[in-house]
Formats: C-alpha cells, structure tokens, sequence
C-alpha cells in the first residue's frame, strides 16, 4: 500500500463573494522511499497541495490516506499529532525558533511529545552529524547562515523518524553552492535512510535529481513526463533542452 | 512544564525594551499599590495602637446593659472591684493585665468659669500596665506620677485651655454620688492631654479611682474593667472567650465595638486603597496585554512553525500564558522589593509624622507591608496578567497553520 494515497481531492476558497478554486479532483499516491518533485508555475496549486498533504490544511473534498489512517475530518489535536509523529517539514524559509539553540531547535518536535533525557540527546547528536553540525549545537539560529539554518531545519524534521517529509521550496533561499550541498543531504539522506521526499520547488537544480516529478496546472495533475519535462524546459529557459533522469511512472 | 517555561522567559528576554517598559508599568502599579497601602497600614496600626493601648483598651468588661446607656455614665450598673471572676480574666491566656475604672459625669470650676466634664477614675499601676502608651499622650505628669499627691488630675489639653487650668492649679469636680446626692472636691492639676480626638480633649478628665470612689461615695466599686491582650489579632476571639466563661451578666466588648469609627476608617480606607490599587493594576495590566498582542501579531508565524511540528492549541495557550507569568513575576518581584525598600529605609528614619482622618494627634506613622496588603496585591496582579495574557492566548491558539504560516 502506498505512503499516501489522495483521491479526487478538491481545495476551494472564499475570497469574498469570490470561490476560488485551488484544486480540482487531485488523485496522487506516494511510495515510501520515493524523492518526488511536485511543479508547476505559481498559482498551480502546488503549495496548496503540500499543505494538505502535510496535514496543515484540509480539503473541501476528497479523501487522503497516510501511512493508512484516513486523515478526513480528524480535529486540529489529532492533525497535530499525526504531523507530529509521521511528517516532517522544511520550509523556504527555514523556520527555526530564534530563542533555541540549534539543538534545542532540532529536539523540539521530540520534546513537545514529552521525551527528553541521554537518548534523546544521542539521537540529535547522530542526526546533527548526518547534516554536519556536530559543531553548532550551542549556536543560535541568527549565529547561522542560511545552509546551515537549513540543515537545522532538514535535521528537525528527520529527528520524530518521520514516514514523510515535506519540502516547500527548500532552496528557494540559497545561493547555488549551497543549494546543490542541501540538494545532495536530501538525496543522500533518502538513498541511505530511506527517507520518503515531497518537494514543491521551482528550481531545476532540484529537477536534475528528482526520481520523479508531479507536474501541476490549475489545480490538476497532468500526466508526468511530457508535462514535467515541458515545465522543466521553460525554467531553464526557451530552446534548451532537458532530460529528466529518471521517470518514476516507468518505474513503476 | 519547565521547558515551556524556559521557552516563556526567552521570549520575554527577547523585545528586552518593549519588556523591560512592561515590567516597569507592572513593578510602578504594584509598588504604588503597596507603598500607599504601606503609609495606610502604619497610619491605621498607629491608630488602632492609640485606640487599644493609649484609649479604650483592647477589651472592656461591663455589668450587662452598660453599652446601652455609655453615654449617661451610669453609676448603678457598677461591679466589685475586687470581683471573683478576675483570676479567670487574668488566667486567660492572651489576657496581660486588668485594670478597674469608673466613670462619671459632672461639673468642674476654677472659681471663676465651670465646664461639663466626664471623670475617668483610673489605678494608677494597673492602668499603666493596661494603657502603656495612655502616658504619651499627657504633658506633665499622669495620675500616680507623685504617690503623695492623693488629689492629682489630667484634663483634656482644650479644656485645660479653657480653664486656665496649668499644672499646679486646682480645680473643684462636683458629681452626683451613686445616691444621688451632689458632692464635690477638689483637685490639683498635674498634667493635660492631648488625645485623638477633640471629645476627650475638651471633656476628659483622669483622676486617681480612689479619689473618685471617694467623691461618689463608691469605695470598693468600679464602672468596669481594660483588658490588655498580648496580640492585636486575637482580640476578638479572646473577648468572645472571656463572654463564654463570666456568663451573660457581663458584657465583654472588644475595641472595635467599642470604638467602632476607628474599625468604620480602617475599613473604609482599605476599600479607598483597594479601589486606588485596582487603578494602578488595571493600568499595568493593559500594557501588559498590549505587550501580549504584539507578541503574537509578530510571531505569528512562529506559532504557525510550531503547530506544524505537532503543538496542540493548548500548548501555545501555555506558552503565552507563560510569558503573562513571566512578566507579572519579574515586575511584581521589582515593585514587591521596591516597597519593602522603602518600608524599611522610612521605618529606620522613624516613620513619617500624620494625623489620621477625625484625630488631632500626630502619629509617627512606621510603614507597614502586612499580609492582608501582599497577598491580594500579588495574587490580583498574577491573576490579572493572566487575564490580560488570556485573550491574545487564547487568539494565537485559534490561528489556523496554514495562515500563521503564511505571515510575514
């Protein structure tokens, strides 16, 4: 059975006497292991997608299994917990809390569920080795620069031992070297670990990893290659061709 | 509980100036609050001191009946002076001494012009013992002072005044004795008084009780009986005490029955402290939950990241909560020790010399910081934080994820 499996989900909203609809009829599913790009050009829905994906929103319809528990009209305690012991996140803007130190950072989601003590501890250290800041774990988020802000934050969200990872543009707000070094931690982490990836991103950088690619237009997921490459081709600009590496449909 | 409270003082450490103005509002509020409260207690100790152990005694024992008709001074509803029942009364424990009185009314002379008068007769040894700061409120000498001078007196200081009365001269007191007929004698001044009240200053006069048995043909007999306690506080309960063992033939009334306008300014005043506290905490309280909203309103996203990775509404609830606590702790602390700084700096000069509200005497009035003032004051401030933190609380615990995540 897949990770996640959403089918005919629906996302509408009010903007006044105006419904805009953000999603329409979404079927997706998610392997666990999987290193999935989600695309497509502003507006598409995409973050709209991961947000429900990621439990933060709710649909207006459809239904979405995680990990085989029906997610449908769980309360916000229950979303809380089901983000909190099965998702992680990384945000385009590393979110960290600017009065923990790194470590603290890093341990939060682990300590807001009441654990803490030398295993805990252990478990930091190891993951803040896996993304190489052995060293910071004293420091404060502002005492960081914007890669190592991001690998607290790609360190917190592996540290509950998630099933899924979610990634909203994660290097959106990194310069290319240390977009490529974050881009390597993610896929290193997912070929080692096994960690499952859901990334919504712009950048082609990512493109040229991604395992498979979600290609989505006004709200609706057009079928992946064709679609993918062409969305892939217009980012990196008109004539230049692009090969995916890898096309997860036909892997599967 | 102890890392979200960490987490609490961070964020408070965090906008020091915008905290650091919020404790300020909250230490001013309750440093006001409990220096003014502070002045009022030891204005309303000096005043209930002068009550108990310069005035009326902390407890009076009458015959039944003889509250009804104070004012007439009535000689027959008298007692033995040497009752059966006083070793009860000084056997009780509290109970530190026991002094006889009797009480009259008549008309006093210097040959020339003649005034109303109300005679106190007093044991000169017990007295002391029962009124030990009675001896403050007289120029000159007291009653007993010379053990020769049989016939010695205090008048009030405006009647003093009136009469040309200095120490030294003499005066006749005419009364009517316990049968009715009118006797006179005379008496020489040895002092004037100055009491709390203009009553006794123009009406008072204190004569030794042998003196006055003698002029009311009452020997042996007393009006009643000033019992002095050891502790302020028990008063009461050591009137009712004595009440339940002397029996209903004897009426045992505590100070604040007797001298119930010293009992009426001492509530009052503390109902006008309390409204004038309740001003400075609600004004402290308002910064505090202007401080709580902005703190929201700038961590909104924040909030949105922590709900992300798994916190419960209630838990962000907590933690601004939390922050409130923080605030109204360190500011409380800061005003508390404020207060209590200034109590001890105005004490160890002496006090601060006042007249509290329908007296004429001058009290040394030493600042006090009793319970009653702490307590409420720091309970009221904590709670009120809380009440102010509560609303926007409550406000970042309703935000929906995906929005707070969404702030800028």
């Amino acid at each position: 059975m897949a990770l996640l499996q959403l089918r005919g989900i629906e996302k509408s909203y009010e903007l006044g006497k105006t419904v805009v609809t953000a999603l329409r009829g979404v079927d997706l599913e998610v392997e666990a292991g999987e290193f999935t790009v989600v695309m497509g050009p502003s507006g598409s829905g995409k973050t709209t997608l991961l947000n429900i994906i990621g439990c933060l929103d709710r649909p207006t319809g459809g239904s979405y299994v995680l990990d085989g528990e029906a997610i449908g009209d769980r309360d916000f305690n229950d979303l809380a917990d089901i983000r909190n012991r099965k998702i992680g996140f990384i945000f385009q803007n590393f979110n960290l809390i600017p009065v923990l130190s790194v470590r603290e950072n890093i341990e939060f989601p682990c300590v807001i569920r009441g654990e803490g003590g030398a295993e805990l501890n252990q478990r930091v250290e190891a993951i803040a080795r896996d993304v190489g800041l052995t060293d910071f774990l004293h420091h404060k988020p502002d005492e960081l620069s914007g890669g190592q802000r991001q690998r607290v934050a790609i360190a917190r969200a592996l540290v509950t031992g998630p099933q899924l990872v979610l990634a909203d543009e994660p290097t959106a707000n990194l310069d290319s070297k240390t977009s490529d070094q974050i881009i390597d931690l993610m896929l290193a982490l997912n070929r080692d670990k096994g960690v499952t990836f859901l990334f919504s991103t712009h950048d082609p950088r990512v493109m040229e990893h991604a395992r498979r690619v979600v290609s989505i237009h006004d709200g609706v997921i057009v079928d992946g290659t064709a679609a993918a490459a062409a969305d892939v081709a217009r980012m990196h600009g008109a004539g230049t061709s692009f090969l995916l590496p890898y096309d997860a449909a036909e892997r599967r | 509980m102890f890392r979200y409270l960490r987490l609490a003082v961070r964020n408070v450490l965090r906008s020091r100036a915008r905290s650091a103005l919020t404790i300020s509002a909250i230490a001013f509020g309750v440093w006001m609050t409990l220096v003014l409260g502070a002045f009022i207690a030891g204005m309303q100790n000096a005043m209930i001191d002068d009550t108990v152990k310069g005035r009326v005694g902390a407890i009076q024992i009458h015959r039944k009946g003889y509250d009804d008709v104070l004012g007439d001074q009535p000689l027959d509803l008298d007692l033995p002076q040497d009752a059966p029942w006083l070793d009860k009364v000084r056997k009780t424990p509290g109970v530190v001494a026991v002094a006889p009185r009797i009480s009259f009314t008549g008309i006093l002379t210097n040959g020339s012009q003649s005034a109303n008068y109300v005679g106190v007769g007093v044991d000169p040894k017990l007295d002391q013992l029962a009124l030990p700061l009675f001896a403050q409120s007289v120029k000159g000498h007291i009653v007993g002072d010379d053990p020769e001078q049989s016939a010695a007196i205090v008048v009030g200081d405006e009647m003093g005044v009136a009469l040309h009365a200095e120490p030294g001269a003499t005066l006749t007191l005419q009364a009517a004795t316990a049968s009715g007929q009118q006797n006179a004698m005379d008496a020489v001044v040895v002092g004037a008084r100055s009491a709390g009240t203009p009553f006794d200053n123009k009406r008072l006069v204190f004569v030794p009780l042998a003196w006055a048995q003698e002029l009311l043909n009452m020997e042996g007999r007393v009006s009643g009986f000033v019992v002095a306690v050891d502790d302020r506080e028990k008063v009461r309960a050591i009137a009712e005490q004595l009440q339940r063992e002397l029996g209903p033939e004897l009426k045992v009334e505590p100070w604040q029955d007797l001298a119930s306008q010293v009992a009426d300014v001492v509530r009052v005043q503390r109902i006008i402290l309390g409204g004038i506290g309740a001003v400075f905490l609600i004004i402290a309280i308002i910064g505090v939950a202007n401080t709580m909203l902005m703190s929201v309103l700038e961590r909104t996203r924040e909030i949105g990241t922590m709900m992300a990775l798994g916190v419960r509404r209630r838990t962000i609830t907590l933690l601004f909560l939390l922050e409130g606590m923080t605030l109204a702790l360190f500011g409380g602390g800061v005003g508390i020790g404020l207060a209590v700084l200034l109590a001890k700096v105005v004490g160890a000069a002496g006090g601060v010399s006042g007249s509290p509200p329908g007296t004429v005497a001058k009290y040394a009035i030493i600042p006090d910081l009793p319970l009653w003032l702490i307590a409420p004051t720091v309970a009221l401030t904590l709670l009120g934080t809380l009440a102010a933190a509560g609303w926007p609380a409550w406000r970042a615990s309703r935000l929906r994820p995906v929005e707070a995540l969404r702030a800028t």
